[in-house]
C-alpha cells in the first residue's frame, strides 16, 4: 500500500465524517425546540389537561426552566414549570416531580393555584409500577383526588407515617412513591416560590 | 441470583430476540440451510455480541453523555460495531487460524446483523447497568443461537423431503420459523 | 431514457424488495402489524436510501476502495439520525410506535447492499432513480404485509375498521408468528404469479 492510498483514506474517510457531523449538529440545533415541544406535547399534556382548568393560553408554550438541584453525577437537575393563564394573568402553575416507586422513579405532575396555593390536582406522567397493581393506584381517583384542595403546607405523607393521605390499599409502595413525589415538588415550590412567581 | 436467572431466562426463550422481537432475521434466514453454518453464525453472534455491548455501553457513558452527543448514538455504536468486527477479524487471523477459518466467513455478516446493534440500543433505551447489559447481551446471543441451530436441524430435512415447488427456499423457511415462533410465544406469561 | 425507466420500475416488481430481493426483513416482520407504522418506516427508508445512494454516487470517484464500507456506513447512520431527528420534531406519535427500528434503518442491509451493489458504479441520475425505485418498492410491500396483516388481524385499516361488526379478529396474524408466515405465504403467492406470468411470456415468444 503505498502512502498516496494511505493519505487518501485518511482524509477521505475523516472529511466525510466531518461533514457529516458539521450537518448533523446543524440539524440538531434547527429541530432542538420543535422537538422539546413535542416531547412536552405528547407526554405531560395529557397530564396537565387532567389537573388544570378553566385556562385560556397553552401553558406547554407559557413554560420555564429552572434548575432545582444536582443529580448524583453533579449534573443540574431542571424542573420545567408550566402557567395556566387567564387573561393573561397567571391562575395556577404545574411541575413535575419524582419519587422512588417499586419499579424506578414515578413521575407526579402537579397544579398549584395562585395565589392561594392549594393543590389543584395532581396527575401521574411516567412509571413503570405493575400496571394492575401500582398502575391502578396512580389512576384511580379516589387515591390521587385526596390530594386535591390540600395547602402546599401540609404533611403530604401516608396516614400510617402521620401524613394527611390514605394509601391505595394493595399498592402501598406505589401510594408511598406518590406521596414522596408530590412532598418533593411542595419543596421545590416553597424553595423557588420567588422565582416561580417572578 | 435467581433475579438473574429468571432475567436471563425472558431474554433466552420467552422474549427470544429472533422469534418475538425479529431481531438477526436476515443471518437467520441467510444461513440457516445448514446445520455446519448455522452453528458457525451462532457462535460468532455469540462472541461479538457480548463484546460490542460492553464497548457500546462504555462509549454511551464515558464519551457520548459527558459530551451531550446522545443524538448520534446511533452512527457512534454502528462505527464501533463495524470497527470491532474487522479487529475481530485481524486478532482472530492472527492469534486463532483455525478459529478464524470456522467463524471467518460470518464475521462480515455480523456487522449489518440488526441483532448486534439492537441489543446494544436496547441496552441504553433499558438505562441497564454495565453488568446487566453483558448478561443480557449474552442471554440474547444464546437465544438467537437456539433459535438458529433448531431452525436449521429443520431445514437441513427440507433437503431430502418432498416440498412443493412453490415453497422452495424462503417460504417454506419463513413458514417454519412462524410455527416454531409460535412455541416460543405459547411460553409468554411464564416470567 | 429506457435505462432511467428500467432501473426504476425494477424496484416495483422484478426485484421489488423485500420480497425478491430478500434483505431487511426485520424490521418488515417487526413494523407491519399496523399500516401507520409500515407507511412511516417506509419513508424513513425512501429518505436514507435516496441520501445514501445520492451521496455514494456523487463521492464515487474519490472514495478510496479498502475504506468505502465505512465511509457508506457513515453516511446512512448521518442520514438516519436525521430521520430520527425530524421524526421527533414533527410526528413525534409515530417516533414512539416506531422506537427502536427507526435507528435500525442503519443495519437495514437494503441501504448498504444498493449502496454496494448500485450506487458507487453508476451516474448520480441513476442511483436516484434506483433508491426511489426501490425505496417506494419497499414501503408498498410493507403497505401490502402490513394491511393485510391488520385487516386479518384487527379488521381495521389505518385505524378505521374496515370488517363487519361480527368480525373478532384474528390476533395470530398480528403475533410475531403470523409475520413470519405471512411473509412466507406472501413471498410462496409472489412465486406461483411470476411462474405463470414466465410461462405465458415463453408461450408468446414461441408463438
Amino acid at each position: 500500500m503505498s502512502f498516496r492510498e494511505i493519505l487518501s483514506m485518511i482524509v477521505v474517510l475523516a472529511v466525510v465524517s466531518g461533514v457529516c457531523g458539521g450537518g448533523l449538529a446543524v440539524v440538531k440545533m434547527q429541530t432542538a425546540e420543535q422537538i422539546e415541544y413535542q416531547k412536552i406535547k405528547n407526554i405531560k399534556e395529557p397530564a396537565l389537561k387532567a389537573i388544570l382548568s378553566g385556562y385560556d393560553n397553552d401553558p406547554v408554550t407559557d413554560r420555564i426552566k429552572l434548575v432545582t438541584g444536582k443529580d448524583k453525577k453533579g449534573k443540574d437537575v431542571e424542573t420545567t414549570v408550566f402557567y395556566a393563564k387567564k387573561g393573561g394573568k397567571v391562575i395556577a402553575v404545574a411541575f413535575e416531580a419524582y419519587g422512588g416507586g417499586f419499579e424506578g422513579n414515578v413521575g407526579i405532575m402537579m397544579a398549584v393555584k395562585i395565589p392561594d396555593e392549594v393543590l389543584d390536582g395532581i396527575a401521574a406522567t411516567t412509571h413503570s409500577e405493575t400496571p394492575s397493581v401500582g398502575g391502578v393506584a396512580l389512576n384511580s381517583p379516589d387515591f390521587m383526588g385526596q390530594f386535591k384542595g390540600k395547602s402546599v403546607s401540609d404533611n403530604f405523607a401516608l396516614s400510617s407515617g402521620g401524613g394527611a393521605i390514605n394509601g391505595y390499599s394493595g399498592a402501598t409502595v406505589s401510594s408511598e412513591a406518590a406521596t414522596k413525589a408530590v412532598t418533593s415538588g411542595m419543596e421545590i415550590f416553597k424553595k423557588f416560590k420567588s422565582e416561580i412567581l417572578g | 441470583m435467581g433475579d438473574y436467572l429468571l432475567f436471563m431466562l425472558s431474554a433466552i426463550i420467552i422474549n427470544n430476540i429472533l422469534l418475538i422481537k425479529f431481531l438477526g432475521v436476515c443471518p437467520f434466514i441467510g444461513v440457516s440451510g445448514s446445520m455446519d453454518s448455522a452453528i458457525g453464525m451462532a457462535a460468532a453472534c455469540v462472541f461479538v455480541n457480548v463484546l460490542a455491548t460492553s464497548l457500546c455501553w462504555m462509549v454511551q457513558m464515558f464519551v457520548l453523555e459527558p459530551l451531550g452527543l446522545e443524538y448520534i448514538q446511533t452512527l457512534a455504536f454502528i462505527v464501533v460495531i463495524a470497527a470491532l468486527v474487522q479487529l475481530v477479524e485481524i486478532v482472530l487471523q492472527k492469534v486463532a487460524p483455525p478459529l478464524y477459518r470456522a467463524l471467518g466467513i460470518y464475521l462480515p455478516l455480523i456487522t449489518t446483523n440488526c441483532m448486534i446493534f439492537g441489543v446494544a440500543v436496547l441496552n441504553i433505551r433499558e438505562e441497564r447497568g454495565f453488568i446487566d447489559a453483558v448478561v443480557y447481551a449474552f442471554s440474547t446471543a444464546a437465544g438467537f443461537s437456539i433459535a438458529l441451530i433448531l431452525l436449521a436441524s429443520i431445514r437441513e430435512r427440507f433437503a431430502i423431503g418432498r416440498i412443493p415447488k412453490v415453497l422452495q427456499g424462503f417460504p417454506s423457511g419463513l413458514i417454519t420459523a412462524g410455527i416454531v415462533a409460535l412455541s416460543f410465544y405459547g411460553l409468554v406469561g411464564l416470567a | 431514457m429506457s435505462r432511467i425507466v428500467e432501473e426504476f420500475t425494477k424496484g416495483l416488481w422484478k426485484e421489488i424488495p423485500p420480497f425478491r430481493f430478500v434483505l431487511g426483513l426485520c424490521s418488515v416482520l417487526a413494523v407491519t402489524t399496523s399500516v401507520e407504522s409500515a407507511v412511516g418506516l417506509g419513508g424513513g427508508v425512501v429518505f436514507v436510501l435516496i441520501m445514501s445512494n445520492v451521496l455514494v454516487s456523487l463521492l464515487r470517484k474519490i472514495i478510496p476502495d479498502k475504506v468505502r464500507i465505512a465511509v457508506f456506513i457513515v453516511i446512512i447512520a448521518s442520514g438516519v439520525i436525521i430521520v430520527e431527528l425530524a421524526m421527533q420534531a414533527y410526528f413525534y406519535g409515530l417516533f414512539q410506535v416506531l422506537g427502536i427500528w427507526i435507528p435500525l434503518i442503519v443495519v437495514n442491509c437494503l441501504v448498504l447492499g444498493r449502496a454496494e451493489a448500485f450506487a458507487r458504479k453508476e451516474s448520480v441520475v441513476l442511483a436516484l432513480v434506483d433508491a426511489l425505485g426501490m425505496g417506494i418498492g419497499f414501503t408498498m410491500s410493507l403497505t401490502v404485509l402490513a394491511s393485510l396483516r391488520e385487516i386479518i388481524g384487527v379488521g381495521t385499516w389505518f385505524g378505521i375498521s374496515v370488517m363487519p361488526e361480527w368480525y373478532l379478529g384474528f390476533p395470530y396474524i398480528i403475533k410475531p408468528a403470523g409475520a413470519f408466515v405471512c411473509l412466507g405465504g406472501i413471498l410462496a403467492i409472489m412465486n406461483v404469479v411470476s411462474a405463470r406470468l414466465d410461462a405465458k411470456k415463453r408461450e408468446a415468444e414461441a408463438a
